[in-house]
């Protein structure tokens, strides 16, 4: 049964892509896509493009799809392998929710990171205490690995 | 039952294992004056100060009958919404009145309350539900009143997801924040949907509820325990004047020299299907045992330290590639099974040197430090395995004396069948009913028994431990010949007359059995807190 709603949630992506960001299956396995999304202009990601893996459970939609960026990027919520700390992505998931939703929420999380749940302490210290120094090195890891 | 609660499941001494169960033995009903004494005794040295709960009992008292408590007319709000409040605020009705005159809009809203939960089921023509995306001429679907519907069987799905976390389950959509009744869930769970069976009677079987007793029981992890035994449903709670300090079992230490195993760490209480076990560590009851005790053992049997010391005694290492071999007999020429490298068992030299004779046999006196590094490992190791092998032997006897009794049970009931037809049998319920208790009291003898074990494994030697050995001898003597009883009546050809002939024996052994338990108990107790034994890890 979840075939059914992959393949209609791509099938919908395809009808009406969201303008920041593509997804769709790797190979001939739906249950396994990769997406893409732009750094958001207002952003220090700006100019970037990052490459995220998504794995869908057998019991989607009632448990999250499993999303991780494959582009390494520095930010307060994702850590070096990738993950992130993302409400939706945990307990706050819902069903009615979509990969397009989840990856819109996503691109507002580059903009507005949130420190005070961090996953990577060290970054979110740098976050709250000098933003500047922040804003360079995540420029600086866009430039070198995003673009 | 519970997958959040940190209990002893995998341990090898598990609470449940081989546990007696009170409950099925409604058969043999009646008075047993032949053991009130000793359940009163036992009982006031125990269970001072704690409440029983079954599950339903719980629910009852604590969640649905605390909405008749609350001063808030029903024109204000209908039960179903005051029971959406109350879980709301976590059970607390003083936070949920604060709350409640801060403001009844905004609590309100919060619980999912904003508008009134109908209108539910419904069976819709064409529908495609967005969760699943399938079409069907017919579905059957489910909503709140914000008109957001989904199929039954999405929702049922959600439900199950969203059940475990023991929350209020909201419509699915996420913005949306309306709360779905406590009945209705049921509902969903039941993939019934006869909207008009919505009732507040019958709440005690609710899943929402079971599941928020159990976030309730881990909140309020002071006073309330699930009773760790397997399938068991039963609650305790501290009484809050008895309430223990939360302990850090980890940050006792049972072998500083001024431990003095203090009073607050055994607490054991029974849950109401007489299922014993401790309320600070969830283990069994482990009496004499302190629970700090117990954790040292439990980590000495689960690790494999003791595997190591066994090969160090019982092996050697291949000279060459290191692979530990156990020599199990012919001659001293070793080929390593993995390697192939041949040498001399005596000397570990090679092979090739040895020539085909022995020339390792003048004697080179080991250094003498050597020597008593090895044998002092190996008497630790025996001492270990006496007292361990000592352990699991009641262990697996508890299960042996379990099969016996379910055993008689069988053949009395089969008895009991036959006695409406046959008037040769004349044996009464009376003169057989005082089995189950008997046999509860050899199960908690044996219990006490293997716990003693690894209390005495790490009692440092003292005149003290000569009389705490003496007091397991004897409790030993009597619960082997308690058991020997049930087997005598087990294996005989006309047990239902051995039962009778027994009773009187059964009786007073049991009795001298559950004496001779507390006695113990008591005596280490009092050891222990007089400062008069202390205990050693480094045996």
């Amino acid at each position: 049964m979840s075939l059914k709603r992959i393949n209609k949630e791509l099938a919908d992506l395809g009808r009406d892509p969201p303008s920041s960001c593509s997804a769709g299956p790797v190979g001939d396995d739906l249950y396994h896509w990769q997406a893409s999304i732009m750094g958001p202009p207002d952003s220090p990601y700006a100019g970037g493009v990052f490459f995220l893996s998504i794995h869908f459970p057998t019991d989607y939609p009632f448990k999250p799809p499993k999303i991780a960026f494959t582009t390494k990027i520095y930010h307060p919520n994702i850590n070096g392998n990738g993950n992130i700390c993302l409400d939706i992505l945990k307990d706050q998931w819902s069903p009615a929710l979509t990969i397009s939703k989840v990856l819109l929420s996503i691109c507002s999380l580059l903009t507005d990171a949130n420190p005070d749940d961090p996953l990577v302490p060290e970054i979110a210290h740098i976050y709250k205490l000098d933003r500047p120094k922040y804003e360079a090195i995540a420029k600086e890891w866009t430039k070198k690995y995003a673009v | 039952m519970s997958d959040t609660e940190g209990s002893n499941t995998g341990s090898e001494f598990d609470v449940s294992d081989f546990e007696y169960d009170d409950s099925d033995g409604e058969y043999y009903q009646g008075d047993n004056e032949n053991f009130e004494a000793i359940q009163s005794y036992s009982k006031s040295l125990k269970e001072s100060g704690c409440k029983q709960w079954r599950l339903a009992e719980f629910i009852q008292e604590n969640f649905v009958d605390r909405v008749d408590k609350l001063h808030i007319p029903s024109s204000k709000a209908s039960k179903e919404e005051l029971l959406i409040l109350l879980h709301h605020c976590n059970w607390d009705e003083e936070r949920l009145i604060n709350l409640y005159y801060d403001g009844a809009d905004e609590l309100k809203e919060n619980a999912g309350l904003l508008r009134s939960p109908i209108p539910g089921f419904q069976v819709r023509d064409d529908f495609e539900c967005s969760i699943c995306c399938n079409l069907e001429p017919s579905t059957k679907v489910f909503s709140l009143s914000c008109h957001h519907e989904f199929c039954l069987s999405c929702y049922y799905n959600y439900v199950k997801e969203e059940l475990p976390k023991g929350k209020l389950i909201r419509c699915m959509i996420p913005d949306c924040n309306l709360s779905i009744p406590h009945a209705l869930v049921h509902q969903i769970c039941k993939l019934n949907n006869n909207s008009e069976s919505v009732a507040m009677d019958n709440l005690v079987d609710n899943e929402l509820l079971y599941y928020s007793a159990n976030l309730y029981v881990i909140r309020h992890h002071d006073t309330f325990r699930w009773c760790p035994a397997i399938d068991c449903q039963n609650l305790v709670q501290m009484d809050l004047t008895a309430r223990l300090a939360e302990l850090d079992l980890d940050a006792i230490d049972p072998f500083d020299k001024n431990y003095r195993g203090s009073d607050s760490e055994v607490k054991i209480v029974t849950c109401s299907d007489g299922h014993e076990f401790c309320f600070s560590c969830k283990f069994e009851n482990h009496l004499p045992c302190s629970c700090s005790i117990v954790r040292a053992w439990d980590r000495k049997v689960t690790d494999d330290s003791e595997t190591y010391s066994w090969l160090e005694v019982n092996t050697k290492g291949c000279p060459e590639c290191g692979t530990n071999i156990e020599k199990n007999g012919g001659c001293n020429h070793m080929k390593c099974f993995k390697c192939a490298y041949e040498f001399c068992w005596i000397c570990l030299g090679t092979w090739e040197e040895h020539k085909g004779f022995y020339n390792c046999n003048r004697y080179v006196a080991p250094l003498p430090q050597e020597e008593k590094e090895m044998k002092k490992k190996r008497r630790y190791l025996d001492r270990y395995m006496h007292f361990y092998s000592r352990f699991m032997e009641h262990q697996s006897s508890m299960a042996w004396d379990l099969k016996t009794l379910k055993s008689i049970k069988k053949t009395t009931e089969e008895y009991m069948h036959e006695k409406a037809t046959d008037s040769t049998k004349t044996i009464s319920y009376n003169e057989i009913d005082y089995l189950q208790e008997s046999f509860k009291l050899l199960v908690r003898g044996r219990k006490t028994l293997k716990w003693t074990y690894v209390f005495a494994y790490y009692l440092t030697k003292s005149n003290f431990r000569s009389i705490f050995e003496q007091n397991q001898d004897f409790l030993n003597a009597l619960v082997e010949q308690l058991s020997e009883l049930f087997e005598k009546i087990q294996t005989s050809q006309d047990n239902m007359k051995l039962v009778v002939q027994l009773r009187t024996d059964l009786v007073n052994v049991s009795k001298s059995v559950t004496n001779r338990r507390l006695k113990l108990i008591e005596a280490a107790r009092e050891f222990l807190q007089r400062g008069l034994i202390t205990f050693d890890e480094g045996f």
